[in-house]
């Protein structure tokens, strides 16, 4: 196990900015810009707003199930965390702020992991300020979305991973698993860094699948006694489909920066479990391919993975895609292969600036209809596809660099 | 070789080669010729957005209008209004010229009114409101009465409304009478679905303001506003009368809101046709008549042409159509103008913010021969249209440019042209960032020159252009400050040429306070590309919200965007002129920014903080792209 990097290592002034920025968030969550944004449909899906976390709390502690009719779709872990510490504004405050805090930290952690032994620059800490700052990050947790939460738990999932500490990245990645379904498809990169490291590595590293099997067993394990654990909190099975069948099955057509909705909406009935099966199997085919062209790269397979969940899940918000952008910031090896990173930084500010627009001529003006906010949704879709083929490429490029006058015709 | 042939080996050159080398050489060769072609391209873009404006008036790319709604049903009911409604109103109209005479105070006014609604017997009460601009204080008092519908309980409301002063800036003594005596009159019947909301508000826009924003529970910081007594539901439509003449001879439709807001186009279409079918008055856009221009005749200078001088004048100047075209061009500007501006055309406008759609019958002061007759019988018809709906009106029919009262531009027809200029800038830009990239090295030993990669200068270039925008803000506080509100009376542009100077040489120079670079790549160009792509980044999600202010973006887009980097003085000076300071320079322009600042602390029209934080910007750093220097 390498020796774990001292906080002490950063520069103290340089902290400030992330410490600001933390508690700028955390003011304006007790601001009233908070419950105005909270069921912004960009920032907060059914499947983690804070007004229905709210609700089925009430519920809960009322003694009725929650999971009974369409409202709830949180975990019955989040449930369980919430009825421990009761959702009043300054506790949610606290518990957003720190999760972002967590959540920036990793950031820095994961880029130090990947970089040591060499000097560490102020680099991490310039991640943990960008992920902090970065609007798609930014909004969801003043919104009190529940995708911020998973965003803190995802990455501190991999931070431990990228310390080669198995069994609570494992942990956490099973509780991930009960909030974001889609997030379960990273647990074959994650094997692979808690196999091999998060640096690159020449030649390549040679996978025990014996040690890989044992992982996956005991992620099982943890899956099995969490499914207890949450049939013991919720009281019955029905939390099954109101969570994790909600992202297969989408029972609930409110619309959100994703693909899924509109295509949804439009449907006849009798196609609908076609495209379902379609749209959810879809994800599952990016794996196997990732894994084996990145196996000298796991951390960057898994990176390219969460960009592709992010994009194709059934109930994303910003913060998915804010995530994918605030990863990239650990691979600056690669910024130098990109193809048109101008283009697709184009179509990322279209996109910020074309969602609130037409979700305001939709929701607000009325001037506008569904297709406005569904055009809008489209571009940020390509916004993120075209992320990910640039990523991928400049990733398999930068493995075998560049040349005067040598052109790079396939990968 | 035939065009085939030559696009093949366009596509597929040197043949033989290894299929690598050859995809190579391809893709080689269509960035080139991308590159090659782009800013003909930009300047085509350029050329057909602007020619796109000028076809925007021709008859072939309008249509007709027509009721999409099919539960209107315009036109469709016997109107019961009659001479005896129009005695009543006369009647009010007797007192009211009084109180005109007398210089009845606000508050003689109001009570006056509330004793007449409640001797009708509908809920009423006054509402006396101030607002604080930095010209001082704004005060007045509204009356209201609500009337339930008799037919269902909660249902939505209609908002029949008077302000005190017309649009005409006469006092609108009829309108008010009009409201009077139709308050009168349609709360005897009972085939009301929806609540009615009788509003006399005081002064122009203001009080209805002040009304609406109480209604919604909105009141902004610089409104002190009693609240109201009575409630009633969601409001989905209102009309605004406008009567300040003594005759009228056409009924004029005011329909542009506060910042560009259109309201659903069946409502306009159903007052047209209202109006032409029922109320038998000749409807028309704005103010200004459907009428073609006369013949002009030859200027007696040009009658040495003979022949050739005759047939351009018969076939052209005096076309008819041209004329046409003229006639459909003005209605279009006006729109435009109201639009881009952000300015409300009449009571109404203060209504759309709260997705109400709302317009203004004005009845166009003339000898005759239409009087209360006339108006009141169609606004009776008209409120039983509305009052059929049973969903609100469709969306997407709020985007529309009138040519006339019976035509229209759907939005397909009109947004390209600003859309292809912001393209235009897109390209620019992007043109600008590759050319960036690469730096020509000449080498004296092989007598050859190469290309080579250097660093682009990107962040310098976003916080150049940061750093110029953000002087905006000292623009805006002063501009929206006591201390300028007063200078803005002056009759003369002496007292406020420190301002106009200060604001537009100035802030540019902020660029050259940045810190020494060792980049070879220039700084100026890459500012330029930053500009463009705003440009650009503004034009097109604009023309959505605001096509005409996203228009004048456009054409302002323009000329910022054909600027030479470090081109020096002159183009600095040039593109000072482009600068909403130098409106300072005019009466007009002083009265504009006058109406502006007060538009946006009483009604929250966004002219003001658009010039001093977008408008002033994008030309500082223009200009600042002229001054760096490498």
């Amino acid at each position: 196990m390498p020796k774990r990097l001292s906080g002490a290592a950063y520069a103290r002034p340089a902290l400030l900015i992330p410490a600001l920025l933390l508690l700028l968030r955390f003011s304006l969550i007790l601001s009233p810009l908070s419950p105005w944004l909270r069921d912004d449909h960009q920032l907060a899906s059914p499947l983690t707003s804070f007004t229905r976390l709210k609700e089925g709390i009430w519920f809960f502690q009322k003694g009725i199930d929650p999971y009974h009719g369409g409202v709830f779709r949180h975990s019955p872990l989040t449930l369980a965390l919430f009825t421990l510490i009761p959702p009043i504004p300054l506790v949610s405050a606290l518990l957003w702020t720190v999760a972002d805090g967590i959540a920036a930290w990793c950031l820095a952690e994961i880029w130090r992991a990947r970089i040591a032994p060499r000097g560490h620059d102020g680099r991490g800490v310039l991640l943990a300020s960008l992920y902090l700052s970065k609007p798609y990050n930014f909004l969801p947790t003043v919104a009190l979305s529940s995708s911020s939460l998973d965003n803190a738990f995802l990455l501190l999932a991999l931070r431990f991973a990228a310390l080669q500490q198995v069994s609570p990245s494992l942990i956490l990645l099973a509780v991930l698993s009960f909030s974001s379904l889609p997030s379960i498809l990273l647990l074959p990169p994650l094997v692979m860094i808690l196999l091999a490291g998060p640096k690159p590595t020449v030649p390549l590293p040679k996978y025990s699948p014996k040690t890989a099997l044992r992982i996956v067993a005991e992620f099982a394990l943890y899956m099995v006694v969490l499914t207890g654990a949450s049939r013991f909190v919720a009281g019955s099975w029905g939390w099954v489909l109101q969570t994790w069948g909600a992202t297969v099955m989408l029972p609930d057509l409110t619309p959100n920066p994703g693909l899924w909705w509109y295509f949804f909406t439009e449907m006849f009935d009798q196609y609908r479990p076609f495209f379902l099966l379609t749209f959810s199997l879809h994800p599952l085919i990016y794996v196997a391919p990732m894994c084996l062209k990145f196996q000298h790269d796991p951390l960057f397979a898994f990176f390219l993975l969460q960009g592709i969940i992010s994009t194709f899940k059934s109930y994303p918000t910003l913060s998915d895609a804010g995530l994918y952008i605030s990863l990239l910031g650990i691979f600056p090896e690669i910024y130098s292969h990109f193809r048109h990173p101008l283009v697709t930084a184009l179509l990322h500010l279209h996109a910020a600036l074309l969602l609130p627009l037409f979700h305001y001529l939709w929701l607000d003006a009325g001037t506008g209809n569904a297709n406005f906010f569904y055009a809008s949704t489209l571009v940020f879709g390509l916004a993120n596809g075209s992320t990910i083929v640039e990523a991928l490429w400049a990733g398999l490029h930068s493995t075998i660099g560049e040349k005067e006058g040598w052109e790079v015709v396939q990968l | 070789m035939s065009s085939i042939s030559r696009l093949k080996s366009f596509f597929k050159p040197s043949a033989g080669n290894d299929k690598h080398v050859a995809r190579l050489q391809r893709r080689k060769r269509i960035y080139t010729s991308i590159g090659r072609v782009s800013p003909y391209l930009q300047l085509a873009c350029y050329l057909i957005g602007i020619l796109w404006i000028f076809a925007i008036p021709l008859t072939e790319l309008g249509k007709g209008t027509y009721v999409d709604e099919n539960a209107l049903q315009p036109g469709q009911v016997s109107t019961y209004w009659d001479w005896a409604e129009v005695h009543a109103a006369d009647r009010f109209l007797v007192v009211l010229e009084g109180m005109r005479e007398a210089n009845a105070s606000h508050q003689e006014r109001a009570a006056w009114l509330k004793t007449k609604f409640l001797e009708l017997g509908i809920s009423t009460d006054t509402q006396a409101y101030t607002f604080s601009t930095s010209f001082g204080e704004v005060h007045g008092v509204n009356t209201y009465a609500f009337h339930s519908s008799p037919r269902t309980s909660g249902a939505e409301a209609m908002i029949i409304a008077a302000s005190w002063t017309s649009l005409t800036g006469d006092p609108n003594l009829r309108g008010v009478a009009t409201v009077l005596a139709l308050a009168g009159f349609l709360t005897r019947y009972t085939h009301w679905a929806k609540d009615l909301v009788f509003v006399i508000s005081d002064g122009y826009q203001d009080g209805m303001e002040a009304f609406l924003s109480t209604y919604y529970g909105h009141e902004p910081k610089t409104l002190s506003v009693q609240p109201l007594t009575f409630d009633s539901e969601v409001v989905w439509t209102a009309l605004s009368i406008d009567y300040p003449g003594h005759s009228f001879s056409h009924l004029g439709l005011f329909f542009e809101g506060l910042n560009g807001r259109l309201p659903n186009q069946d409502l306009f279409v159903c007052a047209q046709v209202i109006a032409r079918w029922t109320g038998g008055v000749p409807v028309i856009l704005h103010n200004t008549l459907d009428e073609l221009r006369p013949d002009i005749p030859m200027p007696d200078w040009l009658q040495w042409s003979g022949a050739a001088g005759n047939w351009v004048w018969r076939e052209i100047v005096n076309r008819r159509a041209l004329k046409e075209w003229e006639y459909r061009a003005g209605n279009v500007a006006e729109q435009a103008g109201w639009m881009a501006t952000g300015r409300a055309s009449g009571v109404h406008g203060v209504f759309h913010q709260f997705r109400v759609d709302a317009i203004t019958l004005f009845a166009r002061p003339a000898t005759g021969p239409h009087g209360f007759h006339s108006l009141g019988k169609l606004t009776e018809s008209l409120l039983r249209t509305m009052n059929n709906l049973l969903e609100r009106l469709h969306a997407s029919f709020f985007f529309y440019l009138l040519s006339s009262p019976s035509t229209f531009l759907k939005i397909g027809s009109y947004l390209p042209c600003s859309v292809l200029i912001g393209v235009g800038c897109m390209i620019g830009g992007l043109r600008g960032y590759v050319d960036l990239g690469w730096e020509r090295w000449y080498s004296q030993k092989a007598n050859d020159t190469k290309w080579l990669k250097r660093p682009r200068r990107l962040m310098e270039g976003v916080g150049a252009l940061s750093a110029v925008a953000s002087v905006g803000a000292v623009a805006y506080l002063h501009a929206s400050s006591r201390l300028f509100a007063p200078m803005l009376a002056a009759t003369s542009p002496l007292p406020l040429l420190p301002v106009i100077l200060t604001f537009s040489l100035l802030p540019p120079f902020i660029v050259l306070l940045r810190p020494d670079s060792k980049a070879t790549a220039p700084l100026a160009p890459m500012v330029k590309t930053c500009l463009l792509f705003s440009l650009a980044l503004l034009i097109a999600p604009l023309s959505m919200l605001n096509f005409p202010l996203s228009l004048f973006f456009a054409l302002l887009a323009i000329p910022l965007s054909l600027i030479n980097p470090s081109s020096g003085l002159l183009p600095f000076l040039l593109l000072a002129l482009l600068n909403p300071a130098m409106l300072l320079l005019f009466q007009n322009g002083r009265d504009a920014i006058r109406i502006a600042v007060w538009d946006w602390q009483v009604l929250g029209a966004y002219a003001l903080p658009l010039a001093c934080l977008i408008w002033m910007p994008l030309v500082w750093v223009a200009q600042a792209v002229c001054i760096i220097q490498e």
